[in-house]
């Protein structure tokens, strides 16, 4: 699937390359590899996140006309461009939505620059699992935060991170979440001067 | 030669001990960031950006174009010996860097590819103080209505290179705009998407956006696609190794493919939104075209090698003369070197060159110095970074989490922007899943506000209305490649999905002709230009 060739190929004729490593590429979802039952699974939590896309458009827009267009003067105003940002961001989730409930494929993703890349859909339920947990933890990260301060909360998070991602390993995982955010204390706090949370029970 | 003088004093301007330590640290840091898997210039930009608040501007962009070029480089690194590019830019180096490895070659492809990023980087200095100066006086002469195209030029190209998911480039680049209007409204002082917050009045930063959706976002996607569980194979390298550098012929068969790559990665580079992988996978089109072996290609031709790398380091600096001179990034990386030169009150657009000339050409400078320091550092750290690449995504991962997290909060000391960070890494992962684009948004955020007031400006000078926009000569120039560009993203597909039908019709007649006459080697001959038309006909179906 990613051969030389194929890029190449694609690339020259501005199609969508599934332009991922050889060992991230998956088969594409458009090519139609996927199983019956993951394919339905990605297309329902698609249409799932496209929905919650279109209703904060919505949200987004009924608020843009709760502003003024055009103020006193005659001169356009605060809800101008809002307007026009909601309504288009509407328009352009109705047609996705319409795209997939009528059966087109999920397309590849993109990568952060913006291009083309791997799909990557045949992550199975273990790895949605795993960043189910991942984003969890972030949360309790982002709670513990202000109360236990930067280096306490990062040691928590760290240690339970990695007992979940690095198994068994268990003194590797303890010097990794102690070492980790005491070098960025030092790097961040000591040496570029910049605040971090301090927090209540330990001052750092 | 004057340009070549304001280069030489740019250069010559960052010359000081501390930038050059700037400049070692940023090519170091970025490297090292390159290198872990799923990490790329517009995350390593994005987690470092608060490292370089404590520093003066000029330092600061020293080390941040030290940044942007290591990270790129760590990218080609793990190309080469884990066949695991760090960002698409560099997908290209996989196919004959990996193989060069697996051949005992990795110092070679590794030297090769260093040189090549230097070659490009030279040639991409050279070119920009040609041309930025001269798109900068045309730029000079732009009004509101043309700067306004001139954004929507960009978003544009980024969503119609894109490709198949073009509405939702479109949709990212909108909710861009969108989290772009929270914040008082400059002109009124109105508050809008504010909800009483008082860490809202002065908008949404993009720096915790661009950290959510580059940083964590690919940490959350690469946890998806099951990457803490894999061992990726490892090709070592050691200056011990036999054959750690280049032979005689490698260096023969790169010159003229370093050349090419890096003149096309520059002018393809330049067209903002086009980037550095359109142009790294163009080269190695190029390459394997004009070869006279293409079977080699994808075996460890060094040509397929040197080419893409010496176009996506070229690109890299085609992207500075938009950015530069328009204020128009046209990757994520750069929209996040642009928010950086906002933070520390440059504007980047035509007049940034009369008004901050020293700044400008340090950049330039500093941009051609990094390029150096990399080949330096390359060369004699390789081993040392390719170590890096050892370790497991299952210890980086949680870590560039916390880097993201602590990074986040020092932009503001706000907690509230580490958890609009953590949304933002959220809202990446789902764009990534579903084909959204997280650089459009990211781009449209930091362009949104030029966006509005030029639009509004615009509707001022014009008394509300949109005939302005057909009636200056600019602007309708902007306006013809605006519609040129939606014509390629609505009437290009139906005319090739025309064309593959001709061309099926074609080899069908052909082949049922050759059935008829009965000659069976004919069906030798079909492998010609007709055949390999079908063979690439089936890969762009996929």
């Amino acid at each position: 699937m990613t051969t030389p060739e194929h890029h190449t190929v694609q690339a020259a004729a501005g199609s969508t390359p599934d332009a991922g490593s050889p060992d991230k590429a998956g088969p594409p979802a458009t090519a139609g590899a996927a199983t019956s039952p993951g394919r339905a699974r990605v297309l329902s939590t698609r249409m799932a996140f496209l929905v919650t896309l279109t209703l904060l458009a919505v949200a987004y827009t009924v608020m843009a006309f709760g502003m003024e267009w055009r103020d006193d003067s005659g001169q356009i105003g605060p809800g101008f461009f809002p307007r026009m940002v909601g309504l288009a961001t509407v328009a352009g989730c109705l047609v996705a939505i319409a795209r997939t409930a009528f059966g087109a494929a999920p397309g590849p993703a993109v990568d952060a620059d913006g291009e083309p890349e791997a799909d990557g859909q045949t992550a199975g339920a273990t790895q949605a699992w795993a960043t189910t947990v991942a984003v969890g933890l972030m949360v309790l990260f982002y709670l513990t935060l202000d109360p236990l301060g930067a280096v306490l909360s990062s040691v928590l998070f760290l240690g339970l991170m990695l007992s979940l991602v690095n198994r068994r390993r268990h003194v590797q995982n303890a010097i990794v979440s102690v070492a980790v955010p005491v070098g960025l204390y030092l790097l961040f706090e000591v040496l570029l001067g910049a605040d971090l949370p301090p927090g209540l029970v330990l001052p750092l | 030669m004057d340009v070549f003088g304001q280069l030489l004093g740019g250069i010559a301007g960052v010359l000081t001990p501390a930038n050059l330590l700037l400049l070692a640290a940023g090519v170091l840091i970025g490297m090292v960031v390159g290198v872990m898997p799923g990490l790329g210039p517009s995350a390593g930009l994005a987690i470092l950006l608060p490292l370089t608040f404590g520093l003066d501007p000029t330092g600061a962009i020293v080390m941040l174009a030290a940044v942007y070029y290591g990270a790129m480089y760590g990218g080609t690194i793990t190309s080469v010996l884990i066949n695991t590019p760090g960002e698409s830019a560099t997908v290209a180096t996989t196919f004959d860097g990996y193989p060069m490895a697996q051949q005992g070659r990795a110092g070679p492809a590794l030297v090769l590819a260093a040189v090549a990023s230097f070659v490009a980087g030279t040639v991409g200095a050279i070119l920009i103080s040609l041309s930025a100066p001269a798109v900068s006086a045309v730029a000079s002469n732009f009004g509101p209505p043309e700067l306004f195209l001139v954004v929507m030029v960009g978003l544009l190209t980024l969503v119609v290179i894109i490709g198949q998911n073009r509405l939702l480039g479109a949709i990212s680049a909108l909710a861009g705009f969108g989290l772009a209007t929270v914040g008082v409204d400059i002109t009124t002082g109105t508050q809008r998407y504010t909800f009483g917050a008082p860490d809202l009045i002065e908008g949404i930063d993009f720096v915790p956006v661009a950290i959510g959706l580059f940083g964590v976002g690919e940490i959350l996607w690469s946890l998806y696609n099951g990457a803490h569980k894999k061992d990726l194979g490892y090709v070592p390298v050691s200056y011990r190794s036999r054959g750690f550098w280049p032979t005689r012929s490698d260096w023969s068969e790169s010159r003229g493919s370093m050349a090419r790559g890096s003149v096309l990665g520059f002018f393809v580079g330049a067209i903002p939104g086009a980037g550095a992988t359109v142009a790294s996978l163009m080269s190695y089109t190029v390459e394997k075209g004009i070869s006279k072996k293409p079977q080699k290609f994808g075996h460890g031709a060094v040509p397929g090698l040197v080419g893409p790398e010496a176009a996506n380091n070229g690109a890299s600096a085609g992207s500075m003369v938009p950015l530069l001179t328009l204020g128009i990034p046209g990757s994520g990386a750069t929209a996040v070197l642009l928010g950086g030169f906002l933070i520390w009150g440059l504007t980047p657009g035509p007049l940034l060159m009369e008004q901050n000339p020293d700044f400008a050409w340090g950049l330039i400078g500093s941009m051609y110095l990094g390029n150096a320091m990399l080949l330096v550092l390359n060369i004699f750290c390789v081993p040392a970074f390719a170590s890096v690449a050892r370790v497991p995504f299952r210890i980086l991962g949680p870590i560039v989490i916390v880097l993201c997290v602590i990074g986040a909060y020092t932009v503001n000391g706000s907690v509230l922007e580490v958890g609009i960070m953590l949304v933002c890494g959220v809202l990446g992962f789902f764009m990534r899943r579903f084909g959204f684009s997280p650089a459009a948004l990211v781009i449209a955020l930091v362009l949104g506000p030029l966006a509005e007031e030029s639009l509004r400006q615009t509707m001022l000078i014009s008394g509300g209305s949109f005939d302005i926009f057909i009636q200056r000569g600019a602007s309708l120039a902007l306006l013809a490649f605006v519609v040129l560009l939606l014509l390629l993203a609505f009437v290009a597909p139906v005319m090739l999905r025309a064309f593959r039908r001709r061309l099926q019709a074609r080899i069908e007649a052909r082949e049922a002709e050759a059935a008829a006459s009965g000659d069976a080697d004919d069906d030798g001959d079909l492998q010609g230009p007709e055949g390999q038309s079908k063979g690439e006909q089936r890969q762009i179906d996929v």
